[in-house]
């Protein structure tokens, strides 16, 4: 059997506008642009990008503890409404990364005779769990307080930024038949916005917790499916999706041929809805033969965590 | 009226006294110590409870930004050194007063500059952390725990004085109604402890700063 290895890290981060809107002349009475907000410990705690459970936006009032990633609950929870769904926000295509943000806002109406100190996102319901929490601070990032008056709404843009590396992983790895050049990267021929919010939105880090099926290519044009596993290390923020190719009566030369578009070197690809990930050989390497009777085990490692 | 004072209370003891708890060598503005479950993750979180209640040691201290920590007693008569976030709040806070809940979640009573009275609890009926400000005009207040020899159904006393008089709130009534006056007349009242005597009752001993 031989290995490959690779890692892959995500990042995530939150963040928070805020506008008090006159209901009857829709006149913006407060105007606050984005503040960060805290990703507890419990978000990164989901093996996924974006929750898949319904989201809950909490506010709180006269508390303004700082937030601490450990942190379960608001100080003083007051009201919480659902955030509806969430639309990209912005997109960008960067060297060597992907940054996606999801959006979504919320109006409170019936909030007066408080001030507003701090808010967090809840799954599930207005009591679930806590994965985010912030302080309400002024347009210079100080702590502040909202007053919502009669006949004022207190809206709401919560933001979550996901970055998405590119370059994911290269290297090499020696086998008793040679070495096998790869890169683990996302198709850059076929990746669209579309592919990286489908992405975001639907995917498990490390594939979905079913068999998980990938398909690898050969420079014949073929592929063969195989099915993997998934080990979930939740305290270390890391997976380890393992899977094989299981060894055949004949050579194979790894990778597809160069003339299939945007499998141009294809070695794997996850064979699963919309994941842009795949490995490649590059394409000025030598492709392995891998010889007949034998196998070959790829472990991918993905890890995620807060952005700064 | 004053709450029926039980049977089992009359185990209980007045207070575990503080002199027992190591000193508090860093500066704070105030701070108040009591007995409570093993041990706490972070302000709001869940207590770990496998030891038992009202066992282990802790201080809640109030620093001069006006944020609130609370540290654990080790067995080794010093403090934790890791001070977890409790409490900060819009427009300060003057004094607090630290209690557990039979559940085991922090209460904190608090004076405020402008000395409105308050606390932060978990509220049993929602499950969520919660700031109650309860009255105004108080010239100082205590929490209490009733009887710790009963430490899963226990309630817990606030004891203040108010216009030199002396009141309660009850947990178990959720800190909604209030008794007293008990007496009145006091001037500037600061309450040293409370708790109980095993021979006459409830006691809240204070001193007339006015005397």
């Amino acid at each position: 059997m031989n290995e490959i290895n690779t890692q892959n890290q995500i990042g995530i981060k939150g963040a928070y506008a805020y506008q008090v809107i006159d209901d009857v002349t829709g006149d913006i009475v407060v105007d606050v642009p984005e503040q960060t907000n805290l990703i507890l410990d419990s978000y990164l705690d989901i093996p996924r990008p974006l929750p898949n459970q319904t989201t809950f936006l909490c506010l709180g009032s006269g508390v303004v503890t700082p937030p601490s990633v450990t942190d379960t609950d608001l100080g003083n929870q007051v009201a919480g409404t659902y955030m509806g769904g969430w639309s990209v926000g912005t997109y960008q295509d960067s060297t060597d990364n992907f940054l996606i943000s999801l959006r979504s806002t919320t109006d409170f109406t019936n909030i007066i005779n408080n001030e507003i100190s701090e808010l967090g996102v809840r799954l599930n319901n207005s009591t679930g769990t806590l994965i985010t929490r912030a302080l309400i601070k002024d347009t210079n990032g100080n702590p502040a307080s909202i007053s919502v008056g009669e006949g004022q709404t207190l809206r709401f843009t919560y933001s979550l930024y996901f970055k998405i590396p590119k370059a994911i992983f290269s290297g090499s790895v020696s086998t008793p038949h040679g070495i096998i050049e790869y890169e683990y990267s996302i198709g850059d021929q076929v990746v669209t916005q579309s592919l990286i919010e489908a992405f975001v939105r639907y995917s498990e880090y490390g594939g979905s917790n079913q068999g998980q099926a990938y398909a690898v290519y050969f420079s014949n044009g073929s592929s063969a499916g195989s099915y993997g596993s998934k080990s979930l290390d939740i305290p270390n923020r890391k997976v380890i999706s393992t899977f094989n190719v299981p060894a055949a009566t004949s050579d194979r030369i790894l990778g597809a041929p160069a003339s299939t578009g945007w499998t141009d070197r294809l070695l794997f690809k996850m064979a699963r809805y919309n994941d842009p990930f795949h490995f490649r050989v590059p394409k000025n390497a030598t492709r392995l033969t891998l010889p007949a009777n034998y196998d070959l085990t790829v472990q991918l490692e993905i890890t995620w965590g807060r952005l700064p | 009226m004053i709450p029926p004072f039980s049977a089992d209370a009359r185990r209980g003891e007045l207070i575990r006294p503080p002199r027992f708890l190591p000193a508090v060598d860093w500066p704070h503005e105030h701070k108040s110590f009591a007995f409570g479950p093993w041990d706490i993750g972070s302000g709001n979180s869940s207590p770990d409870m496998s030891r038992g209640n009202y066992g282990a040691g802790w201080v809640a201290y109030l620093e001069s930004g006006g944020g609130t920590y609370l540290q654990k007693k080790m067995p080794n008569d010093v403090w934790d050194g890791s001070p977890r976030y409790l409490l900060a709040l819009v427009g300060g806070i003057k004094k607090i007063s630290l209690e557990f809940a039979p559940t085991g979640f922090v209460i904190i009573g608090y004076l405020r500059p402008d000395r409105a009275m308050g606390v932060w609890w978990r509220n049993p009926d929602t499950g969520l952390p919660q700031l109650l400000d309860l009255d105004t005009d108080v010239q100082d207040m205590v929490l209490t725990v009733e009887n710790k020899d009963d430490p899963t159904s226990t309630d817990v006393f606030l004891w203040y004085f108010k216009n030199g008089g002396l009141y309660l709130r009850q947990y178990s009534e959720r800190f909604a109604v209030v008794h007293g006056p008990f007496f009145s007349g006091v001037t500037d009242p600061v309450i040293i402890q409370a708790g109980i005597n095993h021979r006459y009752g409830y006691q809240v001993d204070y001193r007339d700063n006015a005397l």
